[in-house]
């Protein structure tokens, strides 16, 4: 990346520069903030001759409205005689979405939407009324696939094992080497015992 | 010499009223001005962090299609206007004010709106992912990691080529095609796109390298899915059949 354009602007961040999810304990959330149904009571006043049962609708989503997040994946369900949940790991999630339009600025609220590699249109799960969207979202980073480099620095993950490089072939080229100059170190020494154990017995025959 | 103070002070006048409606933006629409934050993960110092942003050409080539659009409508707003001013001179005269606010306002706007949408575009990329920001009415930011990432696409137009610019698409396995009557089409929430890019083939060799390196489908399977040592190379093939030889 050399010659950048001015356009492009770059800097060393700084080791902390960002708390990310520090402090932030997801499994905390488990319902949808209060609100949430002052948005969607917002909403539904734009829908006009609809408010009715666009505001019931958005009601009994937020009252069932339930959040589950574990070490693993997170859950999600609503619905009251049409009941959905939905779950998914977070190590399966493609990619994340935060948006916000106007109304959700003011009232300080935000919609983050889940994307995992299933077919469909829309996102696989959104996730509404959380307050502190965007530390949600930094954890759910944090928990995705390539966010800790698993690959590129195998050594901060551990190192164990790893897959099979040209590095980890030469490995094995390597031990198979020792393996095969080993024997034939056992067998030199044998032969030598053997030898010497002839010429003994053969000069106690003799 | 008034010659050259002229755009020199036309210049700072709409800085001056730009910097005004950015504020009322910030302040009214919440909009930040700043680009966004990534976490960074692990204890590392020091990681590189590309902050982009579209090049000043970008803004030229938006602009370039604003005025042949506004030429096209407020033509089209003159002539109407000139029609009925013809024929029905009374109404042509109670009609001017109002047509004069229809043809001037919304250039405004639009040209207002160009240029937030542009101070509001964010590309923030790391080692290990990018983060994309856009929009002034629906704030819309998209996080994801190179892991990811399926493809790399560098799209350019006729006029974008003339401006020297280009869109990086970077697409993931997230979202699908929607099937509309012109048949499949991307839905698009999978598709991170840098719009304006001035060094697009930098930029996609950036993230090619971190694609590159990563050895998964990135479909969410584990990192670890080849045992070590399960294809032997030929050298080891040959070390394996001298140890069978040396046991003879």
């Amino acid at each position: 990346m050399t010659g950048m354009p001015q356009s492009v602007e770059r800097r060393l961040t700084d080791p902390a520069p960002h708390a990310g999810a520090a402090g932030f304990d997801a499994s905390r959330i488990t319902r949808p903030d209060d609100t949430l149904l002052r948005y969607y009571a917002i909403v539904s006043v734009f829908s006009l001759i609809a408010f009715p049962i666009v505001f019931l609708v958005g009601y009994v989503r937020f009252r069932t409205l339930r959040y589950r997040f574990d070490d693993e994946g997170v859950w999600m369900g609503w619905g009251w005689l049409w009941r959905q949940e939905t779950s998914l790991t977070y190590r399966r999630i493609q990619d994340i979405h935060v948006t916000k339009n106007i109304i959700q600025r003011w009232l300080g609220l935000a919609s983050v939407q889940l994307q995992t590699a299933a077919g469909g249109v829309s996102p696989q799960m959104v996730i509404e009324g959380v307050l502190e969207a965007e530390k949600l979202r930094d954890f759910l980073y944090i928990k995705m696939r390539g966010a800790r480099g698993e690959v590129a620095d195998p050594s901060a993950a551990g190192g164990d094992g790893g897959p099979a490089t040209h590095d980890g072939a030469d490995e094995v080229t390597r031990l198979l080497r020792e393996i095969r100059e080993g024997i034939g170190r056992q067998q030199a020494r044998i032969a030598a015992l053997e030898a010497r154990l002839d010429a003994r017995t053969g000069g106690g025959h003799g | 010499m008034a010659e050259s103070v002229r755009p020199g002070a036309v210049e700072r006048a709409s800085a001056w009223v730009y910097e005004g409606i950015w504020g009322v933006v910030s302040g009214l629409l919440l909009v930040p001005r700043e680009p966004p934050l990534m976490p960074t993960v692990g204890e590392r110092s020091g990681v590189e962090v590309l902050r982009l942003k579209p090049g000043e050409a970008y803004l030229r080539y938006r602009k370039f299609w604003f005025w042949i659009g506004l030429t096209a409508v407020d033509v089209a707003l003159v002539i109407f206007w000139l029609v009925i001013a013809w024929r029905f001179p009374i109404a042509g005269v109670v009609i001017a004010i109002p047509m004069l606010v229809l043809i001037v306002l919304p250039d405004v706007v639009a040209y207002v709106a160009i240029q937030l949408r542009y101070d509001t575009t964010w590309y923030v990329i790391t080692d290990r992912s990018m983060r994309l920001r856009s929009g002034v009415w629906t704030m819309h930011e998209m996080t994801l990691t190179f892991e990811n990432v399926q493809n790399v696409e560098i799209r350019q137009g006729p006029v974008e080529r003339h401006f020297g610019i280009a869109t990086l698409q970077v697409e993931t396995a997230g979202g699908g095609v929607s099937h509309t009557q012109h048949g499949p089409v991307s839905a698009g929430n999978n598709v991170g796109r840098l719009v304006g890019l001035e060094n697009a083939a930098e930029v996609r060799e950036w993230v090619m390298q971190r694609v590159r390196a990563s050895r998964s489908s990135g479909l969410g399977d584990e990192i670890r899915v080849t045992p070590a040592g399960e294809r032997w190379s030929g050298a080891a093939l040959e070390e394996l059949r001298r140890i069978r030889a040396a046991l003879e």
